[in-house]
């Protein structure tokens, strides 16, 4: 159990915008600051997660919006940038080096599929191994061979990844879609269709952290139980990459540390850059029995409402994925699960506790995983 | 019997589906536009991956010519012309890896590298229908998951158009990807169901 806690947050819009990165983080990190009741001064650090910027991004950003001269940590783990960032906020809190910290996620981003990360494979890139549809898409058909899982169920994470969307004001995508446009959208990557792949987003998410015994601010504290980071285990070839190992021994780790169990948590966030991510990692993170991530879907048990609720806001898949921003937008909306604020999709009664996972690159970056409790 | 990559001339690509040719390189894209088939073999680096990861180079990557560089990741050529798949094994724990890799993750070993079969079985594939600005061989494609031996799973592009299943037997064969540089231009490894 860490003593660190979320006293407050703040997020853009997330999309396609013409607006800078700094005029993003202004608004986010303001909104934070807001509702914790505190003032850039009195910030002791800042911890950014952003993916392409580049060297020393973060601290650019954060000078142009009056946060210079204070400590401020990039980190660059793909799309775990700010879950990892989080963790490292809380660490320090923990040992007490800072007192209030700011997290910010951010990420401008284009149009199309990232670049593979993976920059000493050459015929990777060449070839398209290391893109993330594919990628997933592997993920995607083995998971439909081994547990006889139809198209259909898996189509409906996307189903239901929209529909929250639609009620989540700063989503990419504001529409709800069915079975058949999902099923029936371009192949990308079989058998993933375009509305099973998360859309290319810009945006920024921000959160106030801080002692959770002596919050400082007047924002509702929710307390980061738990917070384990790791990577893929390499060697784990027999598996060809295809199961989710790391998350499997990262939300062993977290439940331990939180002293919590699966069937504590009342609302999870997961990494559903594609329906086949959201299907496994529920499934890794003990949230439902293995095989059966899709169907609960289908079944209506992951969405708002149901006995376990999973990307309220929309996930990756409506939300949209800045991918520095992406694991402070889930822990933004925990909190708000948590402290009984998410307005239209508040899950009811108030859930205690939640659990977040992140996933970023692949062999590259880091999964974070992270129990929070009211 | 090993395979053998035979020097060859570089071939243009006429159209826009990616051209196999006898020597199992492709050509991924029109000559005009992109890069072109890579012919042959370099003559300057047979000895780069016969030993250990560390084992230094025999020229300098700038000064291989024909432009061809080798996946070392993934694949080997003997001094005889050969062309291997590479994994590497723990020289502590006896543990066996692919693509290559330095040291072992379980006990911290050096590996050393070390040929795999380029017999194995399907157990996934994907056919790739998108892709992005830098990857060269136009969709649609596939990318297929080959289980070569007992906890080892080879990851390759294949060009052949019929859909993998799992459990058929699969072929490893050398393929010659070029990018827009020459530098760029690298061979490694397709799949396919013609030994």
């Amino acid at each position: 159990m860490t003593s660190a806690a979320i006293i407050g947050g703040g997020i853009t819009p997330f999309g396609r915008t013409t607006a800078t990165v700094p005029q993003m983080a202004f608004v986010a990190v303001t909104s934070a600051l807001s509702q914790a009741e505190l003032t850039v001064a009195q910030i002791d650090a800042v911890f950014c997660g952003h993916a392409l910027p580049g060297s020393g991004g973060g601290t650019a950003v954060m000078a142009e919006i009056g946060l210079d001269g204070v400590p401020v940590f990039n980190v660059a783990a793909a799309c775990a940038s700010s879950a990892v960032a989080t963790s490292l906020a809380a660490t320090h809190i923990e040992h007490g080096t800072f007192g209030r910290v700011l997290v910010v996620g951010f990420e401008a981003m284009g149009r199309g599929m990232i670049p593979s990360s993976i920059v000493h494979d050459e015929f990777g890139r060449l070839a398209g191994l290391d893109l993330q549809p594919p990628r997933y898409a592997l993920k995607a058909q083995a998971y439909l061979d081994a547990y006889g899982v139809s198209i259909e169920h898996l189509a409906a994470i996307a189903v239901k990844a929209r529909r929250n969307a639609a009620l989540n004001p700063n989503a990419h995508w504001r529409k709800a879609v069915t079975l058949e446009e999902v099923i029936g959208s371009p192949l990308v990557a079989s058998p993933l269709t375009r509305l099973q792949c998360c859309p290319s987003s810009s945006g920024v998410a921000a959160l106030v952290l801080a002692p959770y015994a002596a919050p400082g601010g007047s924002g509702r504290p929710v307390r980061i139980a738990a917070s384990a980071v790791g990577s893929e285990r390499y060697g784990e070839s027999a598996d060809a990459g295809l199961t989710e190992e790391v998350t499997v021994r990262l939300a062993r780790q977290a439940y331990e540390r939180a002293a919590l169990a699966p069937a504590d948590i009342g609302v999870a966030q997961l990494h559903d850059a594609f329906t086949s991510g959201e299907a496994i990692r529920s499934e890794a993170l003990g949230l439902c029995p293995v095989g059966s991530g899709a169907t609960w879907a289908s079944e209506g048990r992951t969405s708002i409402g149901g006995s376990i609720p999973i990307n309220t806001d929309g996930g990756l898949l409506g939300r949209g994925h800045p991918l520095g921003a992406t694991g402070a937008a889930q822990l933004l909306e925990i909190y708000r699960q948590l402290t009984g604020t998410a307005a239209g999709r508040q899950i009811e009664p108030v859930p205690r506790a939640a659990i977040s996972q992140n996933s970023g690159g692949s062999e590259n970056a880091a999964t974070v995983v992270t129990i929070c409790t009211a | 019997m090993p395979l053998r990559v035979p020097p060859g001339t570089p071939v243009s690509a006429p159209a826009r589906q990616p051209l196999a040719s006898p020597d199992g390189s492709v050509v991924p894209r029109p000559a005009a536009a992109r890069p072109t088939l890579m012919g042959g073999l370099p003559s300057t680096n047979m000895n780069m991956m016969s030993g250990s990861p560390f084992q230094a180079p025999a020229h300098p990557a700038h000064e291989l010519s024909p432009p061809a560089a080798i996946d070392h990741r993934r694949v080997r050529l003997a001094a005889d012309g050969s062309w291997h798949v590479a994994g590497s094994r723990c020289t502590q724990c006896d543990r066996l890896y692919h693509p290559v890799r330095t040291a072992c993750s379980h006990c911290g070993g050096l590996c050393k590298v070390e040929d795999l079969p380029i017999e194995g079985r399907s157990c996934v594939a994907t056919q790739v229908r998108s892709t992005r600005p830098g990857v060269v061989i136009p969709p649609p494609y596939q990318i297929v998951l080959v289980r070569v031996a007992e906890n080892v799973v080879v990851r390759a592009p294949s060009l052949e158009a019929q859909r993998w299943v799992p459990g058929e037997i699969a072929y490893l064969r050398p393929l010659s990807l070029r990018g827009d540089s020459d530098s760029t231009a690298i061979m490694s490894i397709q799949v396919s169901r013609k030994p």
